[in-house]
């Protein structure tokens, strides 16, 4: 769980969030990806505004950072890969949803004419030996520029009001729960 | 496309539809029918008389072995009367679509200027021995009856050259339009000229042998450059001048190797030969060091009016001679130049304009060189990611993909069109496409200041100038009213408008005008804020402008995109001045330079508001002109009972308003009124003076003008057109008061 401070960078009255990761409480067949769910969770006292996988979030080429990663034994077995290029989709009002205290959403599953995308680390990483394997999830809000939420591509809409929900979203940098996921 | 009065805005500046016309001689009305359709096989010519390889293709279970002919796939090109045809035939060769395309393009004089397009995507392919045709319903960029469109063309045998291709178009059911014989042209369906530069340290990726790792069986190993893979697509890419190495200082860079966007795009404005805000099928690749954001490559021009002209690959991030890096940096390298052609990423499609499907689970199942291999992802069960990319990728585009690139709009594929990911023109009418081959020796140029206030007329200056050093001999006719120029508005709601001037004149007087070392250039203003189709400027927000005009040759000289600002009104004075100006007959009165029309009375009452009212307000000075001007000359009316009434002169008034308008304009060039009007408001006032009985004040009234604009450092050559109309003004004056 990670509390949150204001885009003017001070403490925010109770406003954070937690990542969580889910998966069948089960032994995983190896070769095949792990089914693993994600949710945003308002931990908080007040309403929060919070923005799902975008297009360019899971390589760190845009904000919302959404950073997935699987390790085995301590050692990095898969992360995004590089970014090609940064022409990303353009952020949209849409994209940008409200989250009541205790209420939560998955941030890779389209909903609501939101625009998420899947994680694809998580949906195409298999495992390919027996073992545990842990996965872990890093979300970052921190940046103040705005130019880094935008993006470029697809439809302009009115940069003033997306400007003002980007405001609204609490910066912070937290980490999901460690899920450990038994391969055999 | 913008409409105006409910006609397209094309419609109302281009010539005769090119597929319209009287039959050519031999042309019979068509009745004969279409014969069963014969779908046609992939014949995979290998034989060698293509230009260019052929690679990765999947025979088919009915391939004709036994026929010799040659496959007919490519572009054919012909020309009726002033009209060109580019068609590309896609029905046979390498991966065929089973389609064609063309452009047309319009010849005038020295420029080459692009008309229309249209694709067949669906035809009915019929094959005899002798003959193949091709038919079907055309979707055209412009409206036209002749809709229906026959491509035949003559099979010959595979050591036989190619034989012309005939298209008709047709105004179903069988009324012949016109025909064009268009021969064979080339095997690619469009050729792009790469200019490949790097920066000092950046290694050029050369080649990759695609059987160097493990890859589909359908791939067939192959080594393959850059150009090479776009050949596979039937693209042409031909190297445009010898690479060269670019200094990074050059780039105002110091010691870092770290390039920003706006970095390289200035380094492709100093260092591609080619560049021009135009449209042209030529793009620069940039091998650099570093991008600040750590990417692989980055087809970087996606934000200014004339797009997707440059890209750059980043060789820190790519860099390696193993087999799977030099892998990597052919995709690399392909992908960015396939941003240039307005190719998104397999997972954006749907962000086009106008939106294209996605391919199998949302893209990411996409094999194509537009997709990340990281991010692979087909539908279940199959597995994803970079080795099952690779595993399966045949060094490709995907299908709908090859079809922009062959056959996709003229304008969406064109670099320096369409805005990236946009099919919608950055200024709409045809009118304003670029000639893309200018031999005219011209360049206009469109100027104003880049922002006006709420209701402050829009004046525009034009410029004409040789681009020839023998010099150019045309007409000098450059205000709109004259009818050769013809002038643009794209107002901030994307409607785009043509200027119809209130009082179109008939420039029918010879007005020839040698520009060369001496005299460079013409010039002339117009004010445009208001025409036929009432005010253009009401609304704040940005304009983007852009003219045109037809030189004594013919030839078409397209002024670069002018863009302009109206501001909102900052406050209530403001909105109360501006209102004053942008009423209907306020327009008007701008447009006639002041006027004692009855009909226009409330215009003229509003102008005095703002004089008297508002004396300190900016905009002021454009009443007090309106009124000085008019005041300064004797004004002759027809009354109703068809008697000729003058009001004569007030050379007092028109003094004393011209005279305010000076004063508030010799500050600096943007305060008051432009340069060019100025010019006019002081010889207007050295001619009330001469009136009112006082010559010499008259005189110095011109030499105060031939000073002011000397102290603004102009142009040799428009100071001198300056003192020729001070000159001018002194030997009218003496007439008058002789």
């Amino acid at each position: 769980m990670a509390a949150a401070t204001t885009p003017g960078g001070g403490a925010s009255t109770g406003a954070a969030v937690a990542v969580v990761l889910r998966a069948p409480d089960r032994v995983h067949p190896r070769g095949q990806p792990a089914a693993i769910e994600v949710e945003v969770r308002n931990v908080g006292d007040a309403d929060i505004w919070m923005v799902g996988v975008l297009d360019g979030s899971e390589g760190g080429t845009r904000y919302p950072q959404y950073l997935p990663a699987v390790m085995r034994a301590g050692v990095t077995v898969a992360t995004p890969g590089v970014a090609e290029d940064p022409l990303v989709a353009r952020l949209r009002a849409a994209d940008i949803r409200r989250l009541a205290p205790g209420a939560a959403f998955d941030p890779t599953r389209p909903a609501d004419n939101a625009a998420y995308h899947p994680l694809s680390t998580f949906a195409i990483w298999t495992c390919p030996h027996a073992g545990e394997y842990q996965y872990v999830l890093g979300l970052s809000t921190a940046s103040q520029a705005v130019e880094q939420w935008l993006g470029r591509l697809g439809p302009a809409e009115d940069p003033e009001q997306l400007r003002e929900l980007i405001a609204h979203i609490p910066r912070l940098m937290t980490r999901s729960n460690i899920l450990t996921i038994r391969v055999a | 496309m913008a409409t105006l009065d409910g006609h397209d805005v094309a419609e109302l500046v281009q010539p005769a539809d090119p597929t319209d016309g009287m039959p050519a001689a031999g042309d019979a009305l068509l009745g004969d029918s279409v014969e069963a359709e014969v779908q046609f096989e992939q014949l995979g010519e290998l034989s060698g008389s293509g230009d260019f390889q052929v690679g990765a293709v999947a025979p088919r279970p009915t391939v004709i072995a036994a026929t010799a002919t040659r496959p007919v796939y490519g572009r054919y090109r012909g020309v009726r009367g002033s009209f060109q045809l580019e068609v590309r035939v896609d029905v046979d060769g390498a991966r065929p679509l089973k389609r064609f395309s063309a452009d047309f393009f319009q010849v005038s004089g020295g420029t080459t200027t692009y008309y229309g397009s249209f694709q067949v995507n669906a035809p009915t392919i019929t094959k005899t021995a002798t003959e193949l045709k091709l038919e079907g319903i055309g979707s055209f960029t412009w409206a036209t009856t002749a809709k229906l469109v026959r491509v035949t063309i003559p099979r010959v045998q595979s050591e036989s050259p190619l034989q012309p291709a005939t298209v008709k178009f047709i105004t179903p059911p069988s009324t012949l339009a016109a025909t064009y014989l268009c021969p064979f042209a080339s095997r690619n369906y469009r050729t792009i000229s790469l200019e490949q530069d790097s920066v000092a340290g950046a290694v050029p990726f050369v080649s990759y042998n695609t059987g160097s790792l493990a890859q589909p069986s359908s791939s067939p190993a192959r080594t393959l450059t850059l150009s090479s893979a776009y050949g596979e697509a039937g693209i042409q890419l031909l190297a445009g001048g010898a690479p060269n190495v670019v200094p990074v200082s050059a780039a105002g860079l110091q010691a870092t190797p770290t390039w920003s966007d706006s970095e390289l795009h200035a380094a492709m404005v100093n260092h591609f030969s080619k560049f021009a805000n135009a449209s042209r099928w030529q793009v620069w690749l940039l091998i650099a060091t570093t991008h600040e954001g750590g990417y692989r490559g980055i087809m970087f021009d996606d934000s200014d009016a004339f797009q997707r002209q440059g890209a750059a690959v980043f060789y820190d991030a790519i860099k390696g001679n193993d087999a799977a890096s030099q892998r990597a940096q052919l995709r690399t390298y392909v992908h960015e130049i396939g941003h240039a052609f307005n190719l998104l990423h397999s997972w954006q499609k749907n962000l086009a304009d106008p939106p294209q499907p996605l391919g199998p689970n949302g893209g990411l199942g996409d094999l194509s060189w537009m997709n990340y291999a990281w991010k692979y992802q087909p539908p279940p069960p199959s597995a994803g990611g970079e080795a099952a990319y690779w595993a399966n990728f045949a060094f490709q585009f995907t299908d709908r993909e090859l079809a922009h690139l062959r056959h996709g709009l003229y304008k969406n594929v064109i670099m320096g069109a369409n805005a990236f990911g946009k099919g919608a023109a950055e200024v709409d009418p045809n009118l304003f496409d670029d000639p893309i081959a200018d031999a005219s020796g011209l360049a206009l140029d469109l100027r104003a200041e880049a922002a006006f206030e709420y209701g402050e007329p829009v004046v525009v200056e034009l410029k004409l100038a040789t681009t020839d050093l023998r010099g150019s001999e045309t007409h000098s006719f450059l205000h709109p009213k004259d009818d050769f120029v013809t002038i643009a508005i794209r107002q901030p709601s994307g409607r785009v408008l043509v200027y119809r001037p209130l009082m179109p004149r008939c420039a029918d007087e010879g007005r020839t005008v040698i520009l060369n070392a001496a005299k460079p250039a013409v010039y002339d203003s117009a004010y445009i804020g208001y025409g036929r189709d009432g005010l253009y400027f009401e609304t704040p927000g940005e304009y983007a402008l852009r003219a045109q005009y037809v030189a004594s040759d013919g030839s078409r000289v397209v002024s670069p995109v002018l863009r302009l600002r109206v501001r909102p009104p900052l406050s209530q004075a403001d909105e109360r001045a501006g209102e004053l100006l942008m009423g209907s007959e306020q327009g008007q009165l701008l447009y006639l330079l002041g006027s004692d029309a009855p009909s226009l009375q409330a215009g003229n009452e509003a102008l005095e508001e703002l004089v008297e009212e508002h004396s300190e307000h900016p905009l002021a000075v454009y009443a007090q002109m309106l009124k000085g001007v008019n005041a300064g000359r004797d004004f002759k009316q027809l009354t109703s009972d068809k008697e000729l009434a003058v009001r004569e002169a007030e050379p007092q008034e028109s003094i004393e308003l011209l005279s305010k308008v000076t004063d508030a304009s010799r500050s600096t060039p943007t305060a008051g009124v432009d340069d060019i009007t100025l010019n006019l408001v002081m010889r207007r006032t050295a001619r009330a003076q001469a009136r009112a009985g006082d010559p010499e004040q008259a005189e110095a009234v011109l030499d105060d003008m031939v000073g002011l604009f000397e102290s603004r450092k102009l142009k040799p050559h428009v100071l001198r057109a300056i003192r020729e109309q001070a000159q001018r003004t002194r030997e009218a004056i003496a007439e008058l008061t002789s």
